[in-house]
């Protein structure tokens, strides 16, 4: 066998080795306690990981992206309320719904933010973020302001509760990993980087910087506000403070830097060093 | 032909006017040499033709067709591409993969599409060794020299084959070997069809390789004409070569 295909090799059995052991996670261990920390480590590799797609490849940081995820999970509530969904797996269904209505806010909200650069940006995407918290506040009729908005409660005993809700969040956190990785090898990844090198040089040579930094955040924020669904459905209750937390935008920033920025297993690492500590 | 064509473009930065109604006229398959003392408009002449900033008035039009407002990729994709003053390349990128960021790909085949499709490697590789720099293909651009970095950005530009290149500088802080083989990188280039637009303080180098040079001075064109021309027409003289 060549270097090159041993190396392949190596990288797939050592991938197949994480992928089996992270699924047996909760036939090994059922302490619900442990599954717990196991649904958030899986979370934040999923929210790292799609952070990392824009501001690991593009260099853009935006510490705003609790906003993305606490509206996941304030329009998933709404779905699920409106649609009348019964709680249990049916839910899960509807999480994607959620991922579209988070796209269409970072539409919004990217086409305006990434007309700045820099610090302005990361500036911009705080306000937003504290701006999404406050409408979540204050229209009550929609959100239930303050006292917040509850999910419908999955029937499941304790023992069991977090096991649907750790294989939900390791598919996220699967999806976002995929994402990556095919973003991280196409042409348009590579535009990205570019962009994060030198923006003006990118332009230079064609690259179409606005439509591929307004892509980058709009594929990052879907992610992110679909994982926020889930995890509002796993919490069952939401109020704006819990839901849009600028800790969760941290921490996931955190991540990515402590593993590896613009790596493909970088956030993956930041999250599964930190979570769980 | 008239490849390109611009038309009383002028541009103000507060009360400081950089270019003041400059005009001008580049040949399909010409090397123009546009020449002038420091702070006479060049770069910024580049910068609006390019796109990076916004005319105040004036116009600028690509074998016929209006260009004014348009963004600098989009310029790029016409076929007009263009060099900076300071080499700029992506210093975490490959040299390779600095060649392959300029490959046109757009829409969702960008998106769905690899980065690194063997025929573009394949051309980039070719360009390289024609610039003679294919042995340094792997390495991040961050790592090589700068004489290295002009040729990889030379180079770069000409992946999306473009019409037109705008060169600022291509002699600027590289030594006289390096600037004899860049001026035979674009002499070659010419042959095969591509016009340049040239900026350049190196005199020899200008006088050498263009058939056409335009002189700025405080914004506006003060002279323009062939080498042997401008050499000897006294206004060009007194504001820029010295007498």
């Amino acid at each position: 066998m060549s270097s090159p295909a041993r190396v392949r090799a190596v990288k797939l059995g050592a991938l197949l080795i994480v992928a089996v052991v992270a699924l047996l996670v909760p036939v090994f261990e059922t302490d619900p306690a442990t599954v717990n920390v196991a649904v958030f480590t899986a979370m934040y590799v999923g929210l790292a990981t799609a952070w990392n797609i824009m501001g690991g490849y593009t260099g853009y940081v935006s510490l705003g992206h609790a906003a993305f995820f606490g509206f996941g999970a304030y329009a998933f509530g709404l779905v699920l309320a409106h649609l009348g969904i019964q709680a249990g797996y049916e839910p899960f269904l509807f999480v994607p719904i959620a991922g579209a209505l988070t796209v269409v806010l970072a539409l919004l909200i990217g086409w305006i933010a990434l007309r700045t650069r820099a610090a302005t940006f990361v500036i911009v995407t705080i306000a937003m973020m504290f701006m999404i918290q406050l409408l979540a506040e204050n229209l009550v009729g929609l959100t239930g302001g303050g006292s917040g908005l509850s999910f419908p409660v999955p029937p499941w005993s304790g023992d069991f509760f977090d096991t649907p809700f750790y294989y939900a969040m390791l598919l996220m956190a699967a999806i976002s990993l995929a994402i990556s990785w095919w973003i991280r090898r196409s042409k348009f990844g590579l535009g990205l980087l570019a962009i994060r090198d030198d923006e003006d040089k990118a332009l230079a040579v064609g690259v179409p910087a606005h439509t591929y930094k307004l892509t980058a955040f709009v594929i990052s924020a879907g992610l992110v506000g679909m994982i926020g669904a889930i995890y509002g459905y796993y919490v069952t209750y939401i109020y704006p403070q819990y839901a849009i937390d600028p800790l969760v935008g941290i921490s996931l920033v955190l991540m990515v830097f402590l593993g590896g920025l613009g790596t493909l297993w970088g956030p993956v690492l930041g999250a599964v060093i930190l979570e769980p500590a | 032909m008239s490849l390109l064509e611009v038309d009383a473009l002028s541009k103000h930065f507060g009360g400081v006017t950089a270019v003041d109604g400059c005009s001008l006229s580049l040949q399909l398959g010409s090397i123009t040499g546009l020449i002038g003392p420091n702070g006479s408009g060049k770069t910024t002449v580049f910068n609006l033709i390019t796109g990076f900033i916004a005319r105040d008035t004036g116009d600028v039009r690509f074998k016929g067709e209006s260009i004014t407002g348009l963004g600098p990729n989009r310029i790029y994709g016409l076929g007009i591409g263009r060099t900076f003053q300071l080499a700029r390349i992506f210093p975490r990128l490959t040299a390779l993969e600095n060649m392959l960021v300029p490959v046109r790909r757009s829409g969702v085949r960008a998106l769905f599409s690899r980065g690194q499709w063997h025929d573009e490697k394949d051309r980039a590789m070719e360009m390289l060794a024609a610039m003679d720099i294919s042995h340094v293909a792997g390495l991040l651009g961050g790592s090589l020299s700068y004489g290295q970095r002009k040729l990889l950005e030379l180079a770069a530009v000409m992946m999306a084959r473009p019409q037109l290149v705008l060169l600022d500088e291509p002699a600027g802080g590289v030594n006289p070997a390096l600037v004899e083989r860049i001026g035979e990188h674009i002499l070659e280039l010419n042959r095969q069809g591509v016009s340049f637009l040239l900026v350049e303080h190196n005199m020899p180098f200008v006088m050498g390789l263009c058939q056409q040079i335009v002189v700025l001075h405080r914004g506006a064109v003060l002279a323009e004409g062939t080498p042997a021309e401008i050499r000897g027409n006294p206004a060009v003289l007194d504001a820029y070569l010295g007498s």
